[in-house]
């Protein structure tokens, strides 16, 4: 058998376990809408943290933190203080938005801009920017399979093929199971995930160098600069690392499946105790960050930083690791996906199709066009990856622009009760168009700023201010 | 001791729950601790609170953002290198588990206080 065949075979050994644990988990349990999208509100801890650990970890850690760390440097390091701060963040918010979603049957953000707002167009305008966020966000998934499978194939299988497969087994395991399939298939994402990144990034220094403390004092010698801020760029120093880190950390549980995925919860109290213990999953990123700045010596000057993780890993192991690692990296970009695809169709249809377009269709025909949906959002999101050509944090950093202007509405709405509908309407509006703006006239950053930071801070300032201008709430609505 | 947050009692009580708030406006996202409640908990008289965070839980929430994003340029640095590993990716390492630490500690508070406001028998 040839290498391609050996790590082809153990890509897709690793990808059928994983869709077949969610299979199985979807099958013989009644599905309405509710218990589709929110999996009945029973989840524990444990599936809890498995679910939120699978959204989380996707193909932007495995492949995008480890291919800024070997094209961007220091710059990449934003990435660990983010997605560590997002759960600081979510303590003072998540449980509060649960016990709102259990007192209200909340499924989605959507349904908390309605019900807190009780504006449709305020609500539509949430889905529309929701819906367009996830965009980059699953481009940036089904681009990491297509990386991972054609370097897995040594440049035997283009990418299109590539991601074409993976959107099927996507679509077939989300319209089997709902959400209870995908934290099944965390399950076995997860585990493989945290397995490989730890034998990657302990065992590439090792072949090559002789250990992480010799890896690191070889760049430090050749290559000082790339270990701080702005490391391979000119752009990207201190200011930058702030706002990015604030924008992507404000904005982290403002992903309209992060959001809605603290609805699954069995209580408020799971969701503060996420927050404590998560923090801790994000130590795995250390070890892929070791493997992206090793494989700035060790296979220099690829075209493409997101093909390092990899090409270093084809370059110093055996196929069938490659293969392995190309699997939990297959996992790890399907599963968000699954979820992402997921969120969007119930947008679609419960916020979008069914208040605007049909009022009198029942929940049962909302299921039935959610599910409809995902069959042709996989279509249209591998349209959309096959032309794509950005790198995978840049995709990423696209869609946190978009989503992170729902942070004033949320956290005004949970906290300050003289916020107003159209304050924080016009707030949404100026922070998307300044983001949109800056970002297609290739104006990010901007004075040292992230885009996004500065149309975030627009927003909130508006939201504010606009709220003290327009007349208070009435109380007894 | 004066119950703060949205309890039964509170909501059931005539008057603004929300008098001490007036004027004050929130000046950051996650501090804006003016206000103690979500509104229709109010409202509805619900037995479901929707309490805001406790003041010392949001202390304990600001060291991590402290140490992790607004301080970076007294670590982003190569040098003292730590087992091995650039001093500013080891600052960061270090403080995943001390956020963890710190978030452990808020959730201390946050039942102590939940535990005080239910009334113990």
């Amino acid at each position: 058998m040839s290498a391609a065949a050996i790590s082809l075979a153990a890509i897709f050994t690793i990808v059928t376990i994983g869709a077949a644990v969610g299979f199985v988990a979807g099958v013989h349990r009644k599905m309405d809408l509710e218990q589709w999208t929110v999996g009945g509100r029973g989840f524990g801890a444990l599936l809890m943290f498995l679910l939120m650990a699978g959204e989380v970890y996707t193909a932007f850690a495995f492949l995008g933190a480890s291919g800024w760390a070997y094209s961007r440097g220091g710059p990449t390091l934003y990435i660990l203080a983010y997605v560590t701060l997002a759960y600081v963040v979510s303590f003072f918010i998540l449980p509060q938005i649960w016990e709102m979603g259990r007192k209200h049957g909340m499924q989605t953000q959507s349904d908390f801009f309605g019900m807190r707002y009780g504006d449709k167009y305020l609500t539509g305008f949430v889905c529309v920017v929701g819906i367009a966020s996830f965009v980059p966000y699953l481009q940036l998934q089904l681009t990491g399979v297509g990386i991972i499978v054609s370097v897995a194939s040594f440049d035997g299988i283009g990418r299109t093929p590539a991601m074409a497969i993976s959107v099927v087994l996507l679509v077939a395991f989300v319209f089997a199971g709902g959400v209870r399939a995908v934290a099944w298939v965390s399950v076995v994402k997860d585990a493989l995930m945290v397995l490989a990144a730890i034998a990657i990034g302990i065992g590439i220094p090792l072949i090559h160098f002789g250990g992480i403390g010799p890896m690191f004092a070889a760049l430090a010698h050749s290559r000082p600069a790339h270990l701080t801020m702005p490391g391979g760029t000119t752009n990207l120093g201190h200011t930058w690392y702030i706002s990015t880190v604030l924008l992507t950390s404000l904005g982290f549980y403002m992903w309209p499946h992060f959001f809605g995925a603290a609805f699954t919860a069995k209580s408020a109290d799971t969701l503060r105790r996420n927050a404590v213990v998560m923090p801790l999953y994000n130590l795995t990123l250390g070890f892929i960050f070791f493997a992206g700045f090793a494989a700035v010596l060790v296979v220099p000057g690829l075209p493409n930083g997101d093909l390092a993780l990899l090409t270093v890993v084809r370059s110093s192991f055996p196929p069938w690791f490659l293969g392995v690692v190309g699997g939990a990296g297959a996992l790890t970009a399907m599963v968000p996906a699954a979820i992402l695809i997921l969120t969007a169709a119930t947008l679609f249809a419960k916020n979008l199709y069914r208040p605007v377009f049909a009022p009198a269709m029942t929940d049962d025909q909302v299921a039935k066009l959610a599910r409809a949906m995902v069959i042709v959002l996989g279509v249209i999101s591998l349209c959309l990856a096959t032309y794509s050509s950005t790198t995978l944090v840049s995709l990423l950093l696209t869609g946190y622009a978009g989503v992170a202007q729902f942070f004033p509405g949320v956290v005004l709405g949970l906290y300050w009760k003289r916020v107003t509908m159209p304050a924080v309407f016009a707030g949404m509006i100026a922070g998307v168009v300044t983001a949109v703006f800056l970002m297609l006239s290739h104006r990010d950053p901007i004075f040292g700023l992230s885009a996004g930071f500065l149309a975030l801070c627009l927003n909130f300032l508006i939201a504010v201010f606009a709220s003290l201008l327009t007349p208070a709430p009435r109380r007894d609505i | 001791m004066v119950r703060r947050g949205c309890n039964n009692l509170e909501c059931t009580t005539p008057g603004d729950p929300y008098e001490h708030t007036k004027g004050r406006l929130p000046l950051f996202a996650i501090a804006s601790v003016s206000v103690n409640t979500f509104r229709l908990c109010a409202l509805h008289h619900s037995p479901v609170s929707v309490k805001k965070p406790s003041a010392g839980a949001l202390l304990l929430g600001l060291i991590p953002f402290a140490a992790m994003c607004f301080s970076v340029s007294f670590w982003d640095r190569i040098e003292p290198m730590l087992f091995g590993i650039p001093f500013n990716l080891f600052w960061l390492l270090s403080w995943i588990v001390l956020t963890t630490v710190c978030m452990w500690a808020a959730y201390r508070v946050e039942t102590a206080r939940k535990k005080q406001d239910s009334g113990a028998p």
